[in-house]
């Protein structure tokens, strides 16, 4: 998974993995937990402010240890209101853009040919 | 179709048994996630961007409604109640959970379906004419041959670690429906002498980021031949492949540089000196194979005699209209071969809901001969359907929304997940599709635009086959913003090329309008029933660039 590399430390860093289990996109929370963004409570997300303190992060979390709960972690650029500054975070940290499944097509049905 | 025997199943259940032991190893801390990684993906679990995704071969595209069902009920169990058509003819489901993927594939192997060789560099699910066995204009019924490769490439310990993936793709048609130039290796099959075929072996085809159209390698090889150069063919490759780069790693790159006829010589030398005496049975098996694909005993005075009389209820407009553009002619008569389209107004090109495919399984049961098909169009086929069925058929199609009557058409869109999934995305591809196909609906009467691909690849890597549509779309990243490359004049038939690009590229916001004007500016200029690709020729570039960037307006 190719990490963007971060321009700017003023909003702060934060980490994003997959969880090992469910695959879910996780982030880190300043109690050390794993959350799914949607748990992530707000002010609660473990955030550095410099490539010291983000190298300091990634390393806390033993990424290499057979036993780290996720996959993948690596470091995202935040922007002023908190969230992934890049498209690809932010769509990773929203979910898929579209409806899938059974609710693909609902709503799209006065479109016709 | 093919039924496993005791040598099939035992492999497939015995790599079920080894993948749940290295799932349950790496869970316990025994294995690391680099030591699993590569085992993951040679059983088809890929790590997404939010979740993993388990891609399931289907072999050439078939299938059955015990398959289907199967699907349909993993997709409830084990994902959220849908699954993903791709360009190779598989599926894939987007949100299994790595504890949960062993169930998953033990329950896929009961009805002899698995996820072997589904990624990592080695040869893929074998791919074919959708229409294989039933096409009017079929010259050879390539199915047994794409099994018989099937086998011969499953586990084939030599050609596990090749440098790169390899695909294969096979037609017995001189109309090309399986785009086999943009293949490592494209088999073209002929009535050969004795009823068995000659093959023409086209090799180096594919897309990603250097686009190659196959070059015409060996011709007129017989069944006889054909395993044994195709064993020394990917010797060569194996061994003289690029490993050093990933980009320079595929055979087309092999051949651009040892050149044609120096590759020719070292794979003809290779086979010279191949011990032949692995391949002695091996065309008796083939032909073991033959019954599995027999043609069915039909009454066809029967058939076409009711056809004559259930025809009238094909006249309805709605109904005529999917008859013309759904549904194709078949080998034999009295049959019509259906096209399911799976791009309905607003739907994810390639989805179908687990509703949907049990509707499908059911439909296939019973008025198809209980087959089904998947095209690299991202489409399904109802391969055998009389003629007196064809209007129960479409009705009960139109019961699940899948009675659009648009294949061939602009919105018969091919697009890959793109970044609403796929961790190598650089832009997304599916909302993009969605709203092209929206614009086209409500401009043009899309039937009187007639056959026109557009195609929609997420990066580079080109799983849509954008290089080879009529309007390729190619998106990208520019500093963190999304924007679409458009190539023009692409074609992945018997006369594949790949397409030329435009200037720079547009936002994901100017995309339809861009597209549109590039429709009209094609329906203008046409004469009579020309295709995008004539008219693109005789107009040229220039003028064609001109209605992308809309300045002539
Ligand atoms: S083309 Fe790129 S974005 Fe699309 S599925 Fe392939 S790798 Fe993913």
């Amino acid at each position: 998974m190719a990490a963007v590399k971060i321009k700017d430390y003023s909003h702060g860093v934060m980490l994003i993995a997959n969880n090992l289990l469910s695959g879910l996109s996780v982030y880190l929370n300043s109690d050390h937990q794993w959350l799914l963004l949607e748990n992530l409570a707000q002010g609660k997300a473990a955030v550095a402010y410099s490539e010291q303190e983000a190298a300091e992060l990634l390393a806390s979390i033993n990424p290499d240890d057979f036993l780290c709960p996720v996959v993948d972690p690596y470091i995202i650029q935040l922007d002023g209101n908190g969230k992934p500054s890049h498209s690809r975070e932010l769509l990773r940290a929203t979910g898929p853009s579209i409806r899938y499944g059974a609710q693909a097509t609902q709503g799209t049905n006065d479109v016709s040919i | 179709m093919y039924q496993y025997n005791e040598v099939d199943q035992i492999t497939v259940d015995d790599r079920c048994r080894e993948f749940r032991d290295q799932v349950e190893r790496r869970i316990e801390g025994t294995l690391s996630e680099a030591e699993f990684k590569p085992l993951r993906l040679m059983n088809g679990l890929y790590l997404q961007l939010h979740a993993y995704m388990l891609r399931v071969a289907i072999p050439y595209g078939v299938l059955n409604s015990i398959q289907l069902n199967k699907l349909a009920d993993i997709s409830d169990k084990y994902d959220r109640g849908y699954g993903h058509f791709t360009t190779r003819q598989n599926i894939q489901f987007n949100w299994p959970t790595l504890e949960e993927v062993p169930d998953l594939l033990e329950e896929l192997a009961t009805v002899q379906m698995h996820a072997i060789q589904t990624s990592g560099n080695c040869i893929r699910n074998i791919t074919s004419d959708p229409l294989a066995g039933v096409a009017a204009d079929e010259e050879v019924d390539p199915r047994p041959i794409c099994e018989w490769l099937r086998q011969w490439s499953t586990l084939h310990p030599e050609f596990r670690y090749l440098p790169r993936k390899f695909k294969f793709a096979i037609t017995g048609s001189a109309n090309d429906r399986a785009a086999i130039k943009v293949h490592d290796i494209g088999l073209r099959l002929r009535k050969g002498p004795n009823g068995d075929p000659l093959i023409d072996l086209w090799l180096g085809g594919g897309q990603g980021r250097t686009p190659k159209i196959a070059q015409l390698f060996k011709q007129g090889l017989t069944v006889e031949q054909l395993l044994p150069y195709l064993e020394a063919t990917l010797r060569v490759y194996n061994l003289h492949g690029r490993r050093d780069n990933k980009y320079k790693a595929r055979i087309k790159i092999l051949l651009a540089e040892t050149g044609l006829e120096a590759l020719q010589a070292q794979v003809q030398e290779e086979y010279e000196a191949l011990d032949k005496s692995p391949f002695v049975n091996s065309v008796a098996e083939l032909k073991a194979l033959y019954p599995h694909f027999a043609q069915p005993l039909v009454d066809v005075a029967q058939a076409s005699e009711i056809a004559n009389v259930i025809d009238e209820k094909l006249s309805g407009e709605e109904v005529a209209r999917w008859y013309k553009q759904n549904t194709r002619d078949h080998k034999l008569a009295g049959f019509r071969s259906v096209m399911i389209s799976l791009k309905p107004a607003g739907g994810i090109p390639g989805d179908a809901t687990s509703a949907q495919m049990r509707a499908l399984a059911a439909i296939a049961k019973r008025f198809s001969r209980d087959e089904l098909r998947v095209t690299h169009r991202q489409n399904l086929i109802l391969p055998w359907v009389a003629e007196k069925d064809l209007y129960a058929v479409w009705l009960a199609l139109r019961e699940i929304d899948l009675a659009e009557s648009n294949i061939d058409l602009p919105s018969d869109i091919i697009a890959c997940p793109g970044m609403d999934y796929c961790a190598l995305a650089t832009a997304r591809s599916i909302p993009v599709a969605q709203d092209i196909s929206k614009a086209i609906r409500k401009t043009e009467l899309q039937h009187d635009i007639g056959k026109l691909a557009i195609n929609i690849s997420g990066c580079i890597n080109a799983c849509a086959h954008h290089h080879v549509a009529d309007i390729g779309v190619l998106g990208l990243d520019r500093a963190g913003v999304e924007n679409y490359q458009i190539t023009l004049g692409g074609r992945s038939d018997e006369n594949a090329r790949v397409g030329e690009r435009m200037g720079p590229g547009v936002s994901a916001d100017e995309l339809p309008a861009t597209i549109e004007r590039v429709v009209k500016f094609y329906i203008k200029e046409r004469r009579d029933d020309e295709t995008f690709s004539l008219t693109y020729d005789r107009i040229g570039k220039t003028e064609f660039k001109t209605a992308v960037y809309g300045v002539a307006e």
